[in-house]
């Protein structure tokens, strides 16, 4: 990795203002929460973590998805990727630091939404919470790195941020998606798509395991740990990792 | 000159629009949304979706959108006019997706179960039924609030009965002792009001401290409010602290 590199990614989102306008955006969702949790004519703590952590989640995933692929096209665009290779960096060396500066991004995002949350509810501070944060993060990782490697491949930032929240969409719904396939309430017509479903769901991570409201109401369910969660996230970055080197190395310039 | 006249046409332009903005203002202005009651309800998968697949939250915007219905936009509608059918299978969605909140149960039995038009509360007695029907923590009450509902509003004494044995075969043993005879309280020829009041002091008096505190105030003004009328009230215990 390059630490050069790494703080050239990092100044960027500085650069664009990222930090600040999530700062904000967490500000407003967190505000928008309190008001909404407040409408509910009982159990409004309950409500408030439920929303806040959903739409805090959402804005953190959004918000790294919108400035990665708009950061790399452009980065592209402007050649800066080729001056960048025509230093002394290995196309490894490039797609690992740009990797690890946006999961540092991810990282910082995640823990802003974490300290958000705290702020305006104290009390939820217990292992469901730090196991729901270390799963934000593991989230949002493994999105911002999607992003990256889809904007080596696509080349409208428009198409790619489309592209990447369809992506994502599947990833938490394929829970749901795997239970319809399994109850057989398809029918046979459906077998073909039910094939299809079940070769795209070995290469989507489930998020729907991630992250769920429902521990900071209910505390941790029996199916989710920070094992579960440490691997999938590690395998299904090594995988889109891969992905994003393979695409760079074969790149004619 | 060409540039100040192409600036003197934009002006005039800009006025015009403005105007006709203003004149579509005064048609538009009292146009207001329609509500075509509770709208239909959509499979556990639609509603995931709307909060990307995160049951919880789907629960609670679910809950909210419940709770608002029909008084929204400046509107105010009565409950009768509700579809208590499509509200129930809304609820039942509700209980598929979070089985544990007391939100949705405590619309249905203070808020909903009070409907102007009592023949039309079935659908809400039989999810307080299927809430209710548990040993887990207090849900029984639902299922009090239920045979309570059915009969003294709902007249159904059959339906009555046939909850009231299943609330005595809930094992849980938290449960007060008025509980375990509660087809014989329902039996017995007293009115709507000394059942109402008997059952909420029941709960009141037993689990107040395990009640969100809202649901306690909402019980006490279900009594003062409600149940006894303002003579009794005022010299009403419970009432007076309020």
């Amino acid at each position: 990795m390059s630490s050069p590199l790494i703080q050239y990614v990092l100044k960027a989102a500085i650069r664009d203002k990222l930090i600040i306008a999530m700062l904000v955006l967490i500000v407003l969702t967190t505000s928008m929460s309190i008001f909404m949790a407040s409408s509910a004519i009982t159990e409004q703590d309950q409500f408030l973590a439920v929303y806040a952590s959903g739409s805090l989640r959402i804005v953190a995933v959004l918000g790294l998805v919108v400035f990665a692929a708009f950061f790399v096209r452009r980065s592209f665009d402007a050649k800066d990727v080729e001056f960048l290779l025509s230093r002394p960096i290995s196309r490894i060396q490039f797609v690992l630091s740009y990797a690890c500066a946006f999961s540092i991004l991810a990282i910082i995002i995640s823990l802003a939404c974490a300290i958000a949350l705290l702020c305006m509810s104290p009390n939820l501070l217990s292992p469901a919470f730090i196991l729901w944060c270390a799963s934000l993060i593991v989230e949002t990782i493994i999105m911002v790195n999607v992003t990256f490697a889809f904007a080596m491949m696509l080349s409208s930032a428009a198409t790619i941020v489309m592209a990447v929240l369809a992506f994502y969409v599947l990833s938490r719904m394929m829970g749901q998606i795997l239970g319809i396939m399994e109850s057989g309430t398809a029918g046979p017509v459906m077998d073909g798509v039910q094939m299809i479903m079940n070769i795209v769901s070995t290469i989507t991570p489930r998020l729907d395991l991630m992250g769920q409201t429902s521990w900071l109401v209910y505390g941790l369910g029996p199916d989710v740990n920070l094992a579960f969660i440490a691997i999938q996230g590690a395998i299904f970055l090594c995988l889109i990792l891969i992905v994003a080197l393979l695409d760079l190395i074969l790149r004619q310039f | 000159m060409q540039n100040t006249q192409t600036i003197s046409v934009l002006k005039i332009a800009l006025t015009i629009t403005v105007l006709i903005n203003i004149v579509f203002w005064f048609h538009s202005r009292n146009i207001k949304s329609q509500w075509l009651n509770v709208p239909p309800v959509p499979s556990t998968f639609s509603a995931l979706s709307s909060t990307l697949g995160d049951k919880q939250f789907a629960s609670r915007v679910i809950s909210i959108m419940i709770q608002n219905l029909g008084s929204t936009g400046g509107r105010v509608t009565p409950i009768k006019d509700y579809d208590f059918e499509k509200l129930g299978d809304w609820m039942m969605l509700n209980y598929s997706l979070d089985p544990q909140s007391s939100l949705t149960p405590y619309m249905a039995a203070y808020y909903f179960g009070a409907s102007q038009d009592p023949t039309k509360i079935r659908p809400i007695i039989d999810y307080l039924r299927i809430v209710g029907n548990s040993a887990e923590k207090e849900k029984w009450r639902w299922l009090a609030q239920a045979v309570y509902l059915a009969r003294f509003k709902l007249n159904d004494l059959t339906l009555a009965m046939e909850m009231a044995k299943e609330l005595e075969k809930i094992p849980n043993d938290d449960m007060p002792g008025w509980t375990r005879s509660m087809s014989v309280n329902i039996l017995n020829q007293q009115g709507e009001k000394e059942a109402a009041l008997e059952l909420m002091l029941g709960i009141l008096k037993d689990k107040s401290d395990q009640l969100h505190p809202n649901e306690v105030n909402a019980m006490v003004a279900y009594i003062c409010e409600q149940i006894l009328d303002p003579d009794q009230a005022k010299s009403h215990a419970l009432c007076i602290d309020k």
